[in-house]
């Protein structure tokens, strides 16, 4: 019972955005979100239709690769266990599928910012002959032959003709509601709970030592950024200057948030590591003299006791009501109107 | 005496609701080439450079920005006019402009492809829905210009060639502006000599430029000097 009012009141104190038809909400202490929303006011009818597209396999080529085959929910949107992603025809890709999170305060997308949209990035996945191989206007080909599809375009556009941009602006407002903001580390935040001992200085370690790339409440300032990890010869990924053409962005990649990483495993770019332990001996193991971020050029210096603290309190931005949210799961109650039995 | 006030004012509010109701319409109309002649899709063309045949399979390019200028001043800006030209659909080719009002002017500037801003603005429909093909999915940004076909001497997949001409972000910045002298009572008719734009290329050894480059900025403007108001073989 105390929890709930715990609940009850941590949700009062959220600020209320209010869009056209439906409702944002996010804490007062997190800045203002970068998608325009006035270009794409969110609709529960188009966050129902774009939840509905996230779900269905009908995006790729061969009707097998679903957004949410590589993105679970379970998973915070990333694809557990996999270090790079996972397309049709058993194909692997050269990235790890990044955890899809408060996306409203993003403006550019994958791990080297090749896509300048959150409505423009659905075309990279669905087009990589290693995701989902198929092609746009393919998809609205397909999906124009489907009755269900007709209805839910003409509930949310009073349209039913289905166009790639109505398509890609549903996809956009149903990832914009992945918002995290109720971990215990928010709790901490609006002063409803406390850190144990150990979290409180595992959060004293992490404002020293990784906050100026993680920052909070964010958890990432999403620049690009070299963190000093080896290149993967098997892969040969230079990263940013791929898209930049500027040779100092040899090697970097967007810093991703931390909030939920505990459930996002693997890490990195191509995620050669599993385990977040594993992720701290990297920083603390670096070569502090040879590297090119200044950030990294001080050495970080931990004791083993305090990796544990750190650890302890990244497991603190672990968000249960956020991979638990039903309105982000598979959309049976939507479907089940289509269903003929 | 007394009623020239009022025919005045009658003859002025008369004059006032014509120039209301005097929507007046412009009209662009672009005819891609193959020497000197309107381009067909899918003829064979003998090409001099190459001494050799191609054949054009697609030609498509967006038109935006338009400007009226007058004495090297802007009258009005077509709002909102992004117009994807296709040689497989004539009638796209055609742009009837409307205009509130009719303007005076000596001049006319567009665009040939997408400015930056649009570039970033996300996904939007009609012309420039990424469905139409003309839109990299991989790195974000619009084709500016699409020309493809087949000609033996590529040594490509099937012969064929393709350049997909854009990019919005520095260094390699593809968008071209022309501008080209006109009256207000005659429609403007552009050529754009593909046999020209073609022939700067070696299509032997650059059968492909699909990416924001040096040779994309450098064909870009090739593709820009060949936008004309008259034609010649």
């Amino acid at each position: 019972m105390k929890k709930l009012w715990l609940i009850l009141f941590g949700l009062g104190l959220l600020s209320f955005t209010v869009f056209k038809g439906f409702k944002l909400a996010y804490p007062s202490y997190f800045p203002k979100p970068l998608y325009d929303f006035k270009k794409n006011p969110l609709a529960q009818q188009k966050i129902d239709l774009g939840r509905v597209l996230f779900y269905d396999p009908i995006l790729s080529k061969d009707n097998s690769i679903s957004c949410a085959s590589c993105h679970s929910p379970y998973n915070a949107f990333a694809h557990v266990d996999h270090d790079l992603s996972h397309g049709i025809g058993d194909q692997v890709g050269s990235r790890n599928a990044p955890a899809l999170i408060n996306l409203a305060w993003q403006s550019e997308f994958m791990w080297d910012g090749a896509i300048n949209h959150l409505d423009m990035q659905a075309l990279a996945p669905i087009s990589h002959p290693k995701e989902m191989g198929e092609d746009i206007a393919n998809v609205i080909t397909k999906l124009r032959q489907i009755p269900m599809y007709r209805e839910l375009f003409f509930d949310a556009f009073a349209d039913s003709t289905i166009t790639g941009a109505q398509t890609l602006k549903a996809l956009s407002q149903f990832q914009l509601t992945f918002i995290s903001a109720n971990a215990k580390y928010d709790s901490v935040m609006r002063k409803k709970s406390v850190f144990t001992d150990q979290e409180a200085n595992g959060y004293r370690l992490f404002k020293q030592h990784c906050n100026s790339c993680h920052a909070e409440p964010l958890f990432s300032t999403y620049e690009f950024a070299d963190n000093g990890l080896k290149i993967d010869s098997t892969l040969n990924d230079l990263g940013r200057v791929v898209v930049s053409h500027n040779p100092l962005d040899s090697l970097k990649f967007k810093v991703p948030t931390l909030r939920n990483v505990a459930y996002s495993f693997p890490y990195m770019h191509h995620g050669r590591f599993s385990k977040l332990s594993q992720v701290v001996t990297h920083y603390t193991n670096l070569t502090f003299c040879n590297q090119k971020d200044k950030r990294l050029q001080k050495p970080i210096v931990l004791t083993e006791n305090e990796k544990v603290d750190l650890v302890a309190f990244l497991l603190t931005l672990s968000d249960k009501s956020f991979v638990f949210n039903p309105s982000y799961s598979y959309p049976k109650e939507i479907l089940a109107r289509w269903r003929r039995d | 005496m007394t009623k020239q006030p009022l025919l005045v004012c009658i003859l002025v509010f008369c004059f006032a609701i014509a120039g209301f109701a005097q929507a007046s319409r412009f009209t662009m109309s672009f005819v891609p080439c193959f020497n000197a002649q309107p381009l067909q899709l899918g003829q064979a063309y003998l090409l001099a450079n190459i001494n050799d045949s191609l054949t054009v399979e697609g030609f498509r390019f967006y038109v935006s920005g338009i400007k009226l200028l007058n004495s090297n001043k802007v009258v009005y800006e077509i709002p909102d006019g992004h117009y994807l030209l296709d040689a497989a659909h004539p009638q796209s080719q055609t742009l009837q402009l409307n205009l509130p009002k009719p303007f005076i002017f000596d001049q006319i500037q567009f665009h040939i492809g997408i400015d930056s801003i649009t570039n970033v603005s996300g996904a939007m429909g009609g012309a420039l829905d990424p469905m139409n093909g003309m839109y990299w999915a991989w790195q974000s940004g619009f084709i500016n210009f699409k020309l493809e076909g087949t000609s033996p001497v590529c040594n490509s997949r099937n012969h064929k060639f393709q350049y997909h001409i854009g990019g919005y972000m520095p260094p390699f910045k593809a968008l071209q502006t022309v501008t080209f002298s006109c009256t207000n009572d005659q429609d403007l008719i552009v050529y754009i000599a593909l046999d020209k734009i073609l022939g700067s290329i070696d299509l032997r050894l650059e059968p492909e430029i699909m990416s924001p480059s040096a040779k994309a900025i450098s064909l870009s403007t090739i593709i820009k000097q060949n936008f004309t108001n008259n034609i010649q073989p």
